[in-house]
C-alpha cells in the first residue's frame, strides 16, 4: 500500500529531514513510526499524502508514484486516506457533527448519507450524545475522538495519525489507542507516528523507529 | 460525484460565507449599485437624447420664408432646384393663406388672426423635409436656400437640436467615465469582501485540502460569492434606476420640463440592456472575486 524507496527529504536549510529511507508498508498493517522530536516524522507522513514530495527517491501509495502525480490529482488520493493530527484541527465555530460532516459536504454527498454516516461514527466512537455540543466544550479526549470520527468519515482505507496523544494523558492516549487498534481491526491500514514509547507496548504492532533522519529499526513487537 | 449538488454545496457555501460579514458584504453591494446605478442611468440618457435625434430628424423640416408669392417664378425656380437635391426628400410650397389655416387650426382659442390684424400676417414659405437626419447636409441644404433672392428667412431647429446633443453627449461621458471609476472602486471592495471571506475561512480551507476536497469546492464559492455580490448590485442598481426614473417623470410633468423629460427619459432602458447590466454585474463580480482570492485559493 505504501512504498519508501530510498526517499531523502532536504528542506531548504539544514539537515536532511529524511535520508535514504525505505520500508514497504502492506495493507491492513498497524505500523507506528516513532523516534524523537525532530527524527522526521511527521515528514514521512506528509510525504505519504503528499503534502511534501521527497526530494530523492520515490513514494508510492496504492501503486501511483505521488511525484508524478498533479496537483489535480492530489484530491483523489486524500479522499482516500484519513489524517489525525495532534491538536486535532476541529473547527471551533460548528459543533460536533457538523465538524464530521463537514468533511462529507466538502465531498458532496448527499444530505442523508451525510447525516447518517455522522451519526455512524460520532456513536463509534462514543459520542453521539455530544453531537450539538461545541468542540470547545469537549475535554481534550473527546476533542481527538470527533477527529478519528471525521477522519473515518469518508471511510479511508489509509488512516494516518501524526501525534494523536501528545496533548493527552497517559489513560486518555491508551483509549485513543484503543481506537486506532480497532479501527485497524476493521481492515483499516494505520499509521501512527509518536515519541512516546509506551503507545507501542502492545503485541503484534509493527515499529519503525527513526533517527535523524534515518530507519534505525524496523521490527515487529513480539 | 453529482454535478448538482456540487453546485448546490458550492452556491450554499458562498452564501454562509457572505453571510458571516454581512455589513462589508452589504456595503461592498451598496458601492456596486451606485456604480452601475450610474452607467444606467448613462444608457438611459444616451438613448433618450438618441430618440430626441430620431425624432426630431422626423419631423424636422426647413422653412424657408418667402419675400414673394408661392407662385412667383423665382419660387417655382427655386422649389425645383430644391427638389432635385438628393438630400432633400420632398419640399412643399405653403401660401401664406394656408399658414394662416395651419396655424388657426394649431391655435383654435386666438380666433380670426385676419380680421384681428386686419390682414394675414403670414408670408409664404417653402416646407424642405430632407432625406437624412444629417445635420452638415440640412445646413448645406439651408445655405443653398438662403442664396436665392425671394428667401427672406430660412429658420431651421439646428442649433437647438446639435446643443442639446453636445450637453447630452457630454454628459454621459462624464457619467460614463465615473461609472467606470466607480465600478473600478466597488470591485475593489468585492474583492477584500472575498478575501476577507476566505481569511475567516482558512482553517476550513486548509481542512478542505487535507481530506480532498476538490479545488473547485474552495474556490467556487470564493467566485460565487463574486457573483453573487456582483448581481446583487446591479439588479438594485436597476430597481433604483425604475424608481428614480419614474419619480422624475412624476415631477417633471407638471412643469415645463415635462415634454424634455417625458422625451428623455420616457422610453427607459431596453430590456437586453437591463439584462446586460445585470451580467455585467454577475461577472465584473466574479472577476475581482477571482483576482483578489487568486492563488491563495488555488493552493
Ligand atoms: N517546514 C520545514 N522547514 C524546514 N525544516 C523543517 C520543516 N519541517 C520540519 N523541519 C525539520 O525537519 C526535521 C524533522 O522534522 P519533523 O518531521 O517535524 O520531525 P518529528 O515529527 O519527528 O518531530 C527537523 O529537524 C525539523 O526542524
Ligand atoms: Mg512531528
Amino acid at each position: 500500500m505504501i512504498v519508501f524507496d530510498r526517499v531523502t527529504k532536504q528542506y531548504r536549510a539544514g539537515e536532511p529531514a529524511l535520508r535514504d529511507v525505505s520500508f514497504h508498508i502492506a495493507p491492513g498493517e498497524f505500523v507506528v513510526i516513532t523516534g524523537p522530536s525532530g527524527a522526521g516524522k511527521t515528514t514521512l507522513l506528509q510525504l505519504v499524502y503528499r503534502e511534501l514530495v521527497p526530494s530523492s527517491g520515490r513514494v508510492v501509495v496504492d501503486g501511483r508514484e505521488l511525484a508524478e502525480m498533479s496537483w489535480r490529482q492530489v484530491p483523489a488520493l486524500r479522499r482516500r486516506i484519513g489524517i489525525v493530527f495532534q491538536d486535532f484541527r476541529l473547527l471551533p465555530r460548528r459543533t460536533v457533527a457538523e465538524n464530521v460532516s463537514f468533511v462529507l459536504r466538502a465531498l458532496a454527498w448527499p444530505v442523508s448519507r451525510r447525516r447518517e454516516r455522522t451519526r455512524r461514527v460520532l456513536e463509534w466512537v462514543g459520542l453521539a450524545h455530544r453531537a450539538h455540543d461545541w468542540p470547545q466544550s469537549l475535554s481534550g479526549g473527546e476533542q481527538q475522538r470527533v477527529a478519528i470520527a471525521r477522519a473515518l468519515a469518508a471511510e479511508p482505507r489509509l488512516l494516518l495519525a501524526d501525534e494523536p496523544t501528545g496533548n493527552l494523558d497517559p489513560a486518555r492516549s491508551l483509549e485513543i489507542l484503543g481506537l486506532l487498534r480497532e479501527i485497524h481491526s476493521r481492515g483499516t491500514t494505520v499509521v501512527l507516528a509518536t515519541h512516546d514509547m509506551t503507545l507501542i507496548e502492545s503485541a503484534g504492532v509493527r515499529e519503525i523507529h527513526l533517527r535523524e533522519g534515518r530507519i534505525e529499526e524496523d521490527r515487529k513487537v513480539a | 460525484m453529482n454535478f448538482f449538488r456540487f453546485s448546490l454545496e458550492i452556491l450554499r457555501s458562498a452564501v454562509v460565507d457572505l453571510g458571516r460579514r454581512p455589513i462589508s458584504s452589504g456595503l461592498s453591494v451598496v458601492a456596486l449599485t451606485v456604480a452601475l446605478f450610474v452607467l444606467t442611468v448613462f444608457l438611459i440618457l444616451m438613448h433618450g437624447v438618441q430618440d430626441v435625434l430620431t425624432r426630431w430628424s422626423d419631423q424636422a423640416a426647413i422653412e424657408v420664408f418667402l419675400s414673394a408669392p408661392v407662385d412667383d417664378p423665382q419660387v417655382v425656380d427655386l422649389l425645383a432646384r430644391l427638389e432635385q437635391e438628393p438630400a432633400v426628400r420632398r419640399v412643399e410650397a405653403i401660401s401664406s393663406g394656408q399658414a394662416l389655416e395651419e396655424f388657426e387650426h394649431l391655435f383654435p382659442d386666438l380666433g380670426d388672426v385676419e380680421s384681428l390684424l386686419g390682414e394675414n400676417p403670414f408670408s409664404g414659405s417653402l416646407r424642405i423635409v430632407p432625406a437624412a437626419p444629417d445635420t452638415q447636409e440640412v445646413s448645406r441644404i439651408a445655405k443653398l436656400a438662403r442664396g436665392s433672392t425671394v428667401a427672406e428667412a430660412v429658420r431651421y431647429d439646428r442649433q437647438w437640436l446639435s446643443s442639446l446633443a453636445r450637453l447630452g453627449r457630454a454628459l454621459g461621458w462624464f457619467m460614463l467615465v465615473g461609472a467606470v471609476v466607480l465600478l473600478f472602486a466597488s470591485l475593489v471592495t468585492v474583492g477584500s469582501v472575498v478575501r476577507l471571506a476566505l481569511d475567516d475561512k482558512r482553517e476550513e480551507v486548509e481542512l478542505m485540502r487535507l481530506v480532498g476536497a476538490p479545488a473547485s469546492f474552495v474556490v467556487g464559492p470564493v467566485l460565487f460569492s463574486g457573483a453573487f455580490l456582483g448581481l446583487l448590485g446591479a439588479l438594485l442598481a436597476l430597481g433604483l434606476a425604475a424608481a428614480g426614473r419614474h419619480f422624475a417623470l412624476d415631477a417633471a410633468e407638471a412643469t415645463s420640463l415635462g415634454v424634455l423629460a417625458e422625451l428623455i427619459l420616457g422610453r427607459g432602458l431596453p430590456a437586453v440592456e437591463q439584462v446586460a447590466i445585470a451580467v455585467v454585474g454577475a461577472l465584473a463580480g466574479t472577476l475581482a472575486a477571482g483576482l483578489a482570492a487568486g492563488r491563495a485559493a488555488l493552493r
